[in-house]
C-alpha cells in the first residue's frame, strides 16, 4: 500500500521530521492483499477504461481492502510537505485556525512562505520605511507577525480620528497622493502647482514652479514623481535620497543637470489623466483616448493602448492596467496588450477605477454616484473567456449623492471621495472572500462592526452597506487616498483634508480605561449593606492586582482595544461583572 | 493478452507495476501526465515494465483513471464536441468524493509520480474539507490530539484573534 513505503519519503524531509515524528502514530504494517493472479496483467485500455476497471475482481478487493484499513490512515501520516502542500490551499484564517489545533500544525503553519504570500497578495511587498518599524529586515519579525500585525492595524479606520487641513493651495486640488514609507504627501491642481508636504507634521515641504498648466495627475514611489495636466506633458523628477523632500520639484537641488532635475515627457494629443507607475514602466492616460506606456529606464514611449473614449483613470496592478474610459473599464494585459472591456458600468463617465493588489478586483466609480465591484479573475484552466459571472459587477454601493471622483484602495478598504464632499470608507473583505469561495461562512468582525458602528448607513436591496462617512463641507471633492492609517482628500476647498487615525487605538486604550473605573463605583453603590462588605473586599483584591495588570500586560490590553473598540457597550458590560 | 481496443494503433504503450506486482497498461500519453513516469520512460523505453513500488494496485488504478481522463481532454476529436471547462470541473469533483483516507494515498501517490495538477485537485479537496471549520472540528476529521498546554493555547488565541472573531 502506499503508505507502507513511508519511510524512504520521510527521509528526504531532513529538518522537518522532528517535528514529524512527535506526533505520527506508529505506522500500521499492511497486509499486502492476496493477488488473484500476479500473471494475469491488468490491461487499461484508454476508451474503455472504468469498465475494464470494475470488471476486474482484483480492483474490488482492493476497494475493499482500502476501507477496511482506512482508519488507520491517518492525515498526520502524510509527510509535512505534503501537508505544507495543503495548507498552501488555505487562507490566512483558516491556517490561524489550524495552528490552533495541535503543535505539529503550529509550527508547519508559521511557515513564512505562506504568511509572505498572503501579506503580499492584499499589500504587496512592505516597502522599508524611515522609521523602520515595519522593515523585511527588523529581527524577529516573520511574515506572520507581519501579516497579523497588518490586520490587526486594519481595524484603525473604525476608530476615531483627529483631523488635520493643509492650506496652501490657491485653486482647486485636483489630485493627491501620498508616499507613507518617505511620509510625504504630494498635491497638485488648478493652481499649477506641485506640493510637497511632510504626512506626520502636515507641514509644506517644498513646492514647485507654476508649471503653466492645470494639473490633474500624480504618480510617485520611491524613485520617480510623475506630474501631468492639460498640456499633455509628463514632468518627471527622479528622488535625490540626500534630499529631505525626496524630490527637487522647486529645482534648488543642484542644476538643471543634475540627477533630480524636471525631465520632461512627450507624446500625448489631448491632456492627461491620470498617471499610474510600476517596477517597469510609466503609464499614462489621456483624453486623446489612449495610454501610454513608458519605460521607466529609457523614457522612451514603448506601447500604446487604444480606447474609444477618453481615458478617465488608471492603475496597474501586477502583470495587469486596469483604466475607465468613458463610461467602460478596461483590463490589459501589459505585456502583450491584450484587453478585456466590459462595456457601460456606469451611466455618465466612470471616472475612477481602482484593484486589489492581486489585480483579481476591480473597482469602479462614476458619475452616477455609484461604485462597483468587477471579479477579474480568469477560469484557471482554459484562458479563453470570462467565468459566467464576471461581466456583472458582485457588489455596488451608492454611497454618495454626487458622481465619484475618485477612488483609493488599501486592503481591505476602499475609500471614494464624491462631489458632495464627503468620503466614504467600504469594507471589501467579505465580498471578496465569498467570491474567492474560501471565505468564511460564519459573520466575521466585519459584520459585526456594520451592525455596532454608530456610522453605519445600510444601503437599498442590491447594495452592499457603508461602513464609515467622512464627512466634508460641501465642496466637490477631487482626489483621495490612503496610507499610514490616514485617509487624505482634497477638491474644491482648496484645502487637503487628513483624518489621522494613527492614534486610533492608544485613544480606544485610553477611553477603555476611564470606563472600567466608573463602573466599579457604580456597582460600590448598587450593592446591599451586607454585601457591601464583601464588594469592598472584592474591590480592594481589584485594586492591589491592578498595577500589576498594567505593568506586565500592556500588550494585552493594547491587543483587546485594537480589536474590540467597536463593541464598547459589551466590553463596559463584562468589565462590571469583572468588578463585582 | 494485450488488449488494443484503440483506434491509435500507432501510440506506444507502457506497462506499469504495482507495490502488490500487478500489472497497468496504458497508453504512453497517459503515462507522460507524471513528470517521474516521463523521466523514466525517455530513460528506459517503453519495452521494461515500470515497476512502482511505492503505489499500490488500487491507488494507481485511480491516479491512472485521472491521467487517462486528463490526457483525452488534451485531444481534439473531429466526430466530438470538446470537453468543456464545466465538465472537467464536475469529474474532478466527482473524481476527489472518496474517502480521506483514499485522498491521503493518493497525495502521496500524486508526489511521488509528480502529476502536479492531480496533487492540486487533491490538496484543494482536503483543504475544502478544513475550511470553514473550527478548531474543535478540524481535530476530530483529521484524527489530531490537542497537545497544547493550557498557557501555549491561550496565548496562541490571543494571537490569533481576529481568526476568531
Amino acid at each position: 500500500m502506499a503508505f507502507g513505503s513511508q519511510e524512504g519519503w520521510k527521509a528526504e524531509d531532513g529538518a522537518a521530521d522532528d517535528a514529524w515524528n512527535d506526533n505520527t502514530p506508529v505506522p500500521v504494517p499492511v497486509s499486502v492483499p492476496a493477488k488473484v493472479s500476479s500473471s494475469t496483467p491488468v490491461v487499461l485500455n484508454k476508451l474503455s477504461y472504468c469498465k475494464v476497471v470494475k470488471a476486474d475482481t482484483l480492483a474490488n478487493k482492493n476497494s475493499q481492502v482500502l476501507e477496511a484499513d482506512s482508519d488507520h490512515c491517518h492525515f498526520l501520516e502524510l509527510p509535512p510537505v505534503l501537508i505544507l502542500e495543503i495548507f498552501t490551499h488555505l487562507d490566512a484564517r483558516a491556517l490561524c485556525l489550524l495552528s490552533c489545533t495541535c503543535v505539529l500544525f503550529r509550527r508547519l503553519a508559521s511557515d513564512s512562505h505562506g504568511w509572505k504570500n498572503f501579506y503580499c497578495e492584499r499589500w504587496g511587498l512592505p516597502a522599508i520605511p524611515s522609521t523602520g518599524v515595519l522593515g523585511i529586515s527588523t529581527p524577529g519579525k516573520s511574515w506572520r507577525e507581519l501579516y497579523m500585525a497588518r490586520e490587526e492595524r486594519c481595524k484603525v479606520l473604525m476608530g476615531r480620528f483627529q483631523t488635520d487641513m493643509l492650506l496652501g493651495h490657491t485653486e482647486p486640488v485636483r489630485c493627491i497622493r501620498l508616499l507613507p514609507v518617505a511620509n510625504l504627501i504630494i498635491t497638485a491642481g488648478y493652481d499649477q502647482v506641485v506640493r510637497v508636504w511632510n504626512l506626520e507634521e502636515g507641514l509644506p515641504l517644498v513646492c514647485s514652479r507654476p508649471l503653466g498648466e492645470t494639473l490633474r495627475a500624480i504618480g510617485v514611489d520611491m524613485e520617480l514623481l510623475a506630474v501631468a495636466g492639460s498640456d499633455a506633458v509628463i514632468r518627471l523628477w527622479r528622488a535625490i535620497p540626500e534630499c529631505p523632500q525626496l524630490f527637487d520639484v522647486a529645482g534648488i537641488w543642484g542644476g538643471p543637470n543634475s540627477k533630480g532635475a524636471e525631465i520632461c515627457l512627450y507624446g500625448h494629443n489631448g491632456p492627461i489623466t491620470c498617471l499610474g507607475l510600476d517596477a517597469a514602466n510609466i503609464y499614462s492616460g489621456s483624453w486623446d483616448m489612449s495610454i501610454r506606456v513608458w519605460d521607466r529606464v529609457t523614457l522612451l514611449c514603448v506601447s500604446q493602448l487604444l480606447h474609444n473614449d477618453w481615458v478617465w483613470a488608471l492603475v496597474p496592478r501586477g502583470r495587469r492596467l486596469l483604466s475607465t474610459a468613458g463610461s467602460h473599464v478596461y483590463s490589459w494585459d501589459i505585456e502583450t496588450g491584450q484587453h478585456r472591456m466590459r462595456e457601460g458600468v456606469h451611466l455618465g463617465q466612470a471616472y475612477a477605477v481602482q484593484g486589489s493588489y492581486s489585480g483579481h478586483f476591480i473597482f469602479t466609480g462614476g458619475e452616477d454616484g455609484a461604485v462597483r465591484m468587477f471579479d477579474d479573475r480568469f477560469s484557471r484552466r482554459h484562458n479563453n473567456g470570462y467565468k459566467t459571472n464576471t461581466l456583472e459587477p458582485i457588489a455596488v454601493w451608492m454611497p454618495h449623492r454626487g458622481a465619484i471622483h475618485s477612488l483609493a484602495f488599501e486592503d481591505p478598504w476602499l475609500v471614494a471621495a464624491s462631489a458632495d464632499g464627503s468620503v466614504a470608507i467600504m469594507d471589501v473583505r467579505q465580498i471578496m472572500d465569498k467570491a474567492s469561495g474560501s471565505g468564511k461562512r460564519l459573520p466575521s468582525s466585519s459584520t459585526r462592526s456594520r451592525t455596532t458602528s454608530s456610522s453605519q448607513i445600510v444601503g437599498k436591496a442590491g447594495e452592499e452597506a457603508v461602513q464609515r462617512f467622512l464627512p466634508g463641507l460641501h465642496h466637490c471633492s477631487f482626489s483621495v487616498d490612503i496610507g499610514a492609517d490616514r485617509v487624505v482628500s482634497g477638491g474644491d476647498e482648496k484645502t487637503v483634508r487628513i483624518w489621522d487615525f494613527s492614534q486610533a487605538i492608544e485613544i480606544e486604550r485610553s477611553i477603555q480605561a476611564s470606563r472600567r473605573s466608573r463602573p466599579r463605583r457604580r456597582s460600590k453603590k448598587a450593592v446591599a449593606p451586607v454585601v457591601e462588605q464583601l464588594a469592598k473586599l472584592e474591590t480592594r483584591g481589584v485594586i492591589t492586582s491592578r498595577p500589576e495588570v498594567a505593568s506586565t500586560s500592556t500588550k494585552v490590553v493594547g491587543h483587546q482595544a485594537a480589536s474590540r473598540w467597536v463593541t464598547l457597550g459589551r466590553i463596559r458590560k463584562s468589565q462590571t461583572v469583572g468588578a463585582l | 493478452m494485450h488488449f488494443q481496443g484503440s483506434p491509435n494503433m500507432a501510440e506506444k504503450r507502457v506497462k506499469l507495476i504495482s507495490s502488490d506486482n500487478d500489472e497497468f497498461e496504458v497508453d504512453e500519453a497517459v503515462a507522460f501526465e507524471s513528470e517521474t513516469l516521463r523521466n523514466m520512460i525517455q530513460d528506459t523505453g517503453t519495452n521494461v515494465p515500470i515497476s512502482i513500488p511505492n503505489v499500490s494496485s488500487d491507488i494507481l488504478a485511480k491516479v491512472l483513471e485521472y491521467c487517462s481522463y486528463h490526457a483525452e481532454t488534451m485531444e481534439t476529436h473531429d466526430d466530438k464536441p470538446p470537453i468543456t471547462d464545466a465538465q472537467i470541473r464536475e469529474w474532478d469533483a466527482d473524481f476527489v468524493d472518496v474517502h480521506p483516507a483514499t485522498l491521503y494515498s493518493l497525495i502521496l501517490a500524486a508526489n511521488y509520480l509528480n502529476i502536479k495538477n492531480l496533487l492540486d485537485l487533491i490538496c484543494q479537496a482536503v483543504a475544502n474539507n478544513i475550511r470553514g471549520k473550527t478548531a474543535v472540528e478540524i481535530r476530530k476529521i483529521l484524527h489530531i490530539q490537542d497537545d497544547f498546554t493550557y498557557e501555549e493555547e491561550m496565548e496562541i488565541r490571543r494571537e490569533t484573534k481576529w481568526a476568531f472573531d
